[in-house]
């Protein structure tokens, strides 16, 4: 290439172009590399709470959403094989406490995918929930719920539909922030 | 010859269905199960259809599957059942409607459009070619104006 040439010449479109999209495509594949690909958005978000009525793990009253109607309730999605359950374990106590002192919301257990045995042994190591748990020991109910991990947590309003899903363990800001969305605080 | 055609139509006559037949005939309910199974991804797994999968929640859903069969549901309305809980990432190929639509037509159009750029960057590098060509065998002289034509 001659001076002559190089001082006049602009740059052409197609460069402008190419070097956008070197600089676009790193970007975006960026992005997308920061995201769970095993995220699953939820679908029961917004819906009616789907109806059960589940075997306990302890005592003989069956756990059925009928019977838990009209009043916010939290649903926890456990099992003695999850290892995260435990870190969340200390705060559902401390949740199901605080449902029995104010009576401002219900809150369930739903012992997914355990064996009664394990899941007692494992209550007896971590402490015991003061509310019952229901067994889902083929998973089908967390099935409608769409759960893929556990542990999940749903929150559902006084009129029975869902108002958010917390997947993984809870902290004390989401249980909070959800317990809020759903009428059950103060 | 009349014996020749004979054992013809016998061997052809023992050949053809075990040719067709398959070893042990599958009830057309399993071959329902294992077509629909294949289209549906496990939740709990990456990018592996219920049949393949290992895990308990996909047994479950193959159990769901064979059951809702059985009850003579549709195609559509036990995919839609587990789309209900699922949303789309239970299907393993996305849905052409809505935002799935994007992700069958971009491919598409990024290879037209680069199949278009390449046609224009031959035809015009061709051009080049042939004119350079041209300038070559003149006899004017190699002047400043000339150059620059040269360059381009």
């Amino acid at each position: 290439m001659t001076m002559l040439a190089a001082q006049k010449r602009p740059i052409p479109r197609w460069k402008w172009l190419l070097g956008a999209a070197v600089v676009a495509i790193p970007l975006l594949l960026g992005i997308g590399l920061t995201k769970d690909p095993s995220f699953i958005p939820s679908m029961i978000v917004g819906r009616s709470l789907p109806s059960f009525s589940l075997e306990p793990l302890a005592g003989t009253e069956q756990v059925a959403s009928e019977k838990l109607l009209g009043k916010p309730l939290v649903i926890n999605f456990w099992a003695s094989w999850c290892v995260s359950c435990r870190d969340e374990h200390p705060l559902l106590v401390q949740l199901g406490d605080r449902a029995e002192l104010f009576d401002e919301f219900d809150i369930i257990g739903i012992n997914y995918r355990d064996s009664p045995v394990a899941a007692a042994q494992f209550l007896d190591r971590q402490g015991h929930f003061p509310y019952p748990s229901g067994q889902d020991k083929r998973g089908r109910l967390g099935i409608d719920f769409g759960v893929y991990g556990m542990p999940e947590t749903f929150f559902v309003d006084a009129e029975g539909v869902v108002q958010a899903r917390q997947v993984g363990p809870l902290t004390p800001q989401a249980i909070e922030q959800n317990l809020k969305l759903i009428g059950a605080v103060r | 010859m009349k014996r020749f055609a004979a054992a013809l139509a016998f061997s052809l006559a023992m050949a053809t269905p075990a040719a067709t037949a398959p070893f042990q005939t599958e009830s057309p309910v399993e071959t329902q199960v294992r077509e629909i199974g294949a289209k549906l991804r496990c939740p709990v797994c990456q990018s592996e259809n219920i049949l393949d999968s290992q895990s308990g929640t996909a047994r479950e859903m193959i159990v769901m599957l064979r059951e809702q069969l059985a009850q003579g549901r549709t195609e559509a309305e036990i995919v839609e059942y587990f789309r209900s809980r699922y949303g789309d990432y239970v299907l393993l190929s996305p849905p052409v409607a809505g935002f799935g639509g994007i992700i069958w037509t971009v491919p598409a159009v990024l290879l037209l459009l680069a199949g278009g750029a390449c046609l224009l960057l031959v035809r015009r590098s061709a051009d080049k070619a042939s004119r350079t060509n041209e300038e070559a065998n003149t006899l004017e002289p190699l002047n400043e104006q000339r150059l620059r034509r040269l360059e381009l």
